[in-house]
């Protein structure tokens, strides 16, 4: 049988590639590499869904072992929440360590997630980690480049292109028989490991899904690497001006830009500092109303309203505990608040979010990397997703405590009465899951965009070139 | 050598590369500036906002006959700030996750200590981009631009065999040559560092210090340039520069990360979450244990307390502080333990430094910026010692229940003014 000549350059290359030695060593420098650091992002994954299993069997445990309480008591006791993480974050581990993982859940306050490794790295914490998504996106192409660089500026200095164009063999025809030389390996590369975590991750939510929009992107990315080295290995006369061109263009698109963006995106729109906010919030609560102030305007209505309903005029008089009735009251202002607060807070990061977005386009490494992320569930929209059940769950929880405190304990008797632990381990506490793949929707279309446009642009720069040749 | 230069500057490339190199030092400097001055910033309008607060808390107070020392130490809170030294901007650091503006108050430290900041985290993961990023990655990589082909740039144009004929002394030659490269790539470092330093009149020990490290590091660079660009068959210039790129590699991402690796695995840390976890478990317990068993213990530390009248009612403010100092008591060994490990994960760090000479810059420039994790525990040391401060001062009011005045307030400790008298508990 007779192979197409697009085959043919293939092989040809790959014939190349295996005399020249280094390619192969290269490739077999990267799987070690690889296999590194799966060991090591395992080791670090391992640790974090240690302290969340530890967290959450803690805290159920304090929780119901909690002795007859007073109600309000139990709402300061509050409860914690660890964030859940997916297992693809092997892969990717994005802000695992930088986002905090705790939150603490209490009555009438709003808690910041704690506890970030990164807050207490020494030094050699602030070199980038290396994980499986860090080989594939900054790695594989530092390979790629070494082991392609010469693929048909070699061929140009040999005389070979020119003698090949002089047979009649078009220009697209070699370049994508050296593209798919360059590409295989390393797509199959993406493939093995996909299918290995594929073992890992199964049964996980939505394994299938992520893992395909991840394999997806590395894929794209991939290409559009292997599509530039053919082109830019084209455009030159010499062997030398070519690597130097390409790895100017890994040093942009993988380090500086990402970086840079990241700067800008700070500068340009920077957060407000949490103790800000803190105190901006306690001064909207005191302005909409206090319910210690007897004269409050506030809750003034709010009495009368409830004894009109219930068609008394004193509050002794009321079938229910008025004070459990105010915790709830005060509670629904103060979450109002505090959800306004937080919705401001996410307003500002949007806002970050969007400054990067304008400019992603600059850098498939950092597309690449948010597509990561949000594949894996350790990107911001997933923590931020996070934030807002455990907030969901503390005003649950507490309204439930309220709740009691308005039946179940009597006002002439309020602050010595003790409720029955039962009613602690009938308490509403919704199990935190990992929000899903949806939540990120926008992220992974932008990095699919820039993906292919940076597909696109080598295979400009190709199509003029070719014809000159 | 002037020969030398021109020739040097005639490649327009290498011009590029240098100006870029200027140019980018600038920008690192430039944007470490930017993140260090909105930190400043943000902590003098929280100051500003602070004493507006604290003046009206004032005229509230005033109108009061009598201010429950109670409240204040549950209602006040007081603002600790970690201000950036003059040359933080060299290298952001932990100062980029770690909360420059924090608020305290009188209950429990361990439950307040480690409140998070609101960052966006994932540009906290991407990394700041600071002269010492600049220079621990990318110095090199100049240096490998302009050193990787020196012999075999000479061979590929056919002018090697006679050079060597002509030249009396090769090593005078090949000295010169990179002697001249390296002092360019140190002038498009150190000009415009200099030159900020004069433009924000910064003081000078920290310049020497910082200008001795990068000519050292980049000295480091070009030797090892030296070493795979003059070899004898050194007449391939890619496969020199795939060499000295996978070198790169190695030593500023491979090394650095089996470095943390292996401090991790070396030194394991008890996860903060813990730390949180007992503390209110602590807390709590106090509200359901006998009002004794909090005080007792208590008025050991304290035992010039001990006297005082005892507690018979349900509630009482001082037997709650007491069992709020308990619970950071009790939990002291642990935290201890934790900030004696950090300490050792940096002592390993520096000591790594020294065989690892990417990982030794940032940890200097770290130390010359305080933005290391040291840096964070004497912080963290001085808001605990601010914290004691403020215990010591309400606890006559709370213990002995001495009537509070609008005038004793004047005498509150704040945290700006503790720093000159550490207390030594």
């Amino acid at each position: 049988m007779k192979s197409s000549p697009v085959m043919l350059m293939m092989y040809n290359e790959w014939r190349r590639l295996w005399h020249a030695r280094i390619p192969v060593l290269l490739l077999l420098v990267l799987i070690v590499l690889w296999a590194i650091s799966a060991i090591a992002a395992h080791h670090h994954w391992q640790d974090h869904a240690r302290t969340v299993t530890q967290v959450t069997e803690r805290s159920l445990h304090d929780w119901e072992s909690q002795p007859d309480r007073h109600p309000h008591r139990v709402s300061h006791y509050g409860d914690f929440v660890a964030r859940p993480i997916h297992p693809l974050s092997v892969i990717e581990p994005g802000i695992l360590d930088q986002s905090g993982h705790l939150v603490y859940l209490e009555g009438h306050r709003l808690n910041s997630a704690n506890f970030n490794p990164a807050t207490e790295a020494t030094s050699a914490g602030r070199f980038p980690i290396i994980t499986p998504a860090m080989i594939v996106q900054w790695l594989m192409p530092l390979f790629l480049i070494m082991i392609g660089y010469a693929t048909i500026t070699g061929e140009k200095i040999g005389g070979t292109l020119a003698f090949m164009r002089g047979n009649g063999m078009p220009a697209w025809k070699i370049a994508a028989g050296k593209w798919l030389a360059l590409f295989i390996p390393l797509a199959i590369l993406l493939l093995a490991q996909a299918l290995l975590v594929l073992f890992w991750i199964w049964g996980s939510e939505q394994a299938l899904v992520r893992l395909s929009t991840m394999l997806l992107g590395q894929s794209l990315y991939i290409a559009g690497w292997c599509l530039l080295v053919v082109a830019i290995s084209w455009s030159n006369q010499q062997l030398h001006s070519g690597l130097l061109a390409l790895l100017l263009c890994w040093v942009c698109v993988c380090i500086i830009f990402p970086r840079g963006l990241a700067n800008v995106a700070q500068i340009m729109h920077p957060t407000q500092p949490r103790t800000e906010a803190e105190y901006h919030a306690e001064i909207k609560l005191k302005a909409i109303g206090d319910s210690h102030n007897p004269d409050d305007p506030h809750f003034a209505t709010f009495k009368s309203n409830l004894l009109k309903a219930h068609g008394v005029d004193r509050i002794e008089d009321l079938p229910l505990n008025y004070n459990g009735l105010l915790m709830q009251e005060g509670e629904r202002l103060t979450t109002v608040v505090y959800r306004e607060q937080q919705a401001l807070h996410e307003q500002q990061l949007a806002k970050q979010n969007a400054t990067i977005r304008q400019w992603l386009w600059l850098s498939p490494a950092l597309a690449l990397q948010c597509l990561q992320m949000a594949s894996s569930g350790s990107d911001l929209t997933h923590h931020l997703a996070f934030i807002r059940q455990a907030e969901d769950r503390r005003y649950r929880l507490i309204q439930y405590l309220n709740q009691i405190h308005t039946h179940q304990v009597q006002r002439h008797d309020d602050k010595n009465t003790r409720v029955s632990a039962d009613f602690w381990k009938k308490a509403p506490r919704p199990t935190i899951s990992l929000a899903a793949l949806d939540v990120s929707q926008t992220a992974i279309i932008t990095s699919i965009a820039v993906l292919l446009a940076w597909i696109l642009l080598p295979l400009l720069l190709l199509s003029k070139t070719m014809h000159r040749t | 050598m002037k020969q030398e230069l021109t020739l040097l500057l005639k490649q327009r490339s290498i011009l590029l590369l240098l100006c870029i190199s200027l140019l980018l030092t600038w920008l690192s400097l430039h944007n470490g500036w930017q993140n260090i001055h909105h930190i400043r910033e943000q902590i003098s309008h929280a100051q500003l906002e602070a004493d507006l607060r604290h003046q009206s808390q004032q005229a509230d107070y005033a109108s009061r006959a009598q201010i429950d020392a109670g409240e204040i130490g549950y209602y006040l809170f007081h603002n600790v700030y970690q201000h950036p030294t003059e040359w933080s901007f060299l290298a952001l650091g932990n100062r980029l996750v770690t909360p420059y503006v924090q608020r305290i108050r009188l209950l429990g430290l361990q439950g307040q200590l480690y409140d998070g900041e609101s960052h966006h985290p994932e540009y906290v993961m991407l990394g700041s981009f600071d002269y010492a990023f600049w220079l621990v990655f990318f110095t090199p990589l100049i240096c490998i631009a302009l050193l990787h082909d020196l012999k075999a740039s000479e061979f590929q144009a056919q002018r090697l065999v006679f050079l060597n004929s002509l030249i009396a002394n090769p090593k005078v030659f090949w000295a010169r040559r990179v002697l001249l490269r390296w002092v360019l790539i140190l002038l498009s470092l150190i000009i415009p560092l200099v030159f900020f330093a004069i433009a924000q009149s910064l003081s000078l020990k920290p310049l020497i210090t910082v200008i001795a490290i990068t000519v050292l590091y980049t000295l480091f660079w070009v030797v090892i340039c030296l070493f795979i660009s003059l070899r004898k068959q050194a007449m391939n210039a890619s496969l020199n520069a795939m060499l000295l790129a996978s070198i790169w590699l190695v030593l500023c991402v491979a090394l650095p990360n089996l470095a943390q690796l292996w401090l991790h695995q070396h030194y394991p840390i008890q996860d903060g979450s813990q730390i949180a976890l007992q503390h209110r478990q602590l807390v709590h317990r106090a509200w359901d244990l006998p009002k004794t068993d909090t005080l007792n213990p208590f008025y050991v530390h304290y035992p010039q307390w001990q006297d005082t009248p005892a507690v018979t009612g349900r509630f009482h403010w001082k037997w709650y502080y007491a069992f709020q100092h308990m619970a950071d008591v009790q939990l002291q060994a642990q935290v201890t333990d934790r900030e004696q490990t950090l300490a050792l994960r940096d002592q390993a760090t520096a000591k790594l430094g020294l065989v690892l000479p990417s990982l030794w810059v940032q940890h200097s420039l770290e130390n010359i910026a305080q933005s290391n994790v040291t840096h964070l525990l004497t912080h963290r040391r001085r808001i605990t010692d601010f914290h004691t401060q403020l215990r010591h001062f309400l606890y006559p009011y709370l213990f002995e229940e001495k009537t509070m005045t609008v005038n004793d307030l004047v005498n509150m400790p704040t945290f700006e003014n503790q720093a000159s008298a550490p207390v030594h508990p």
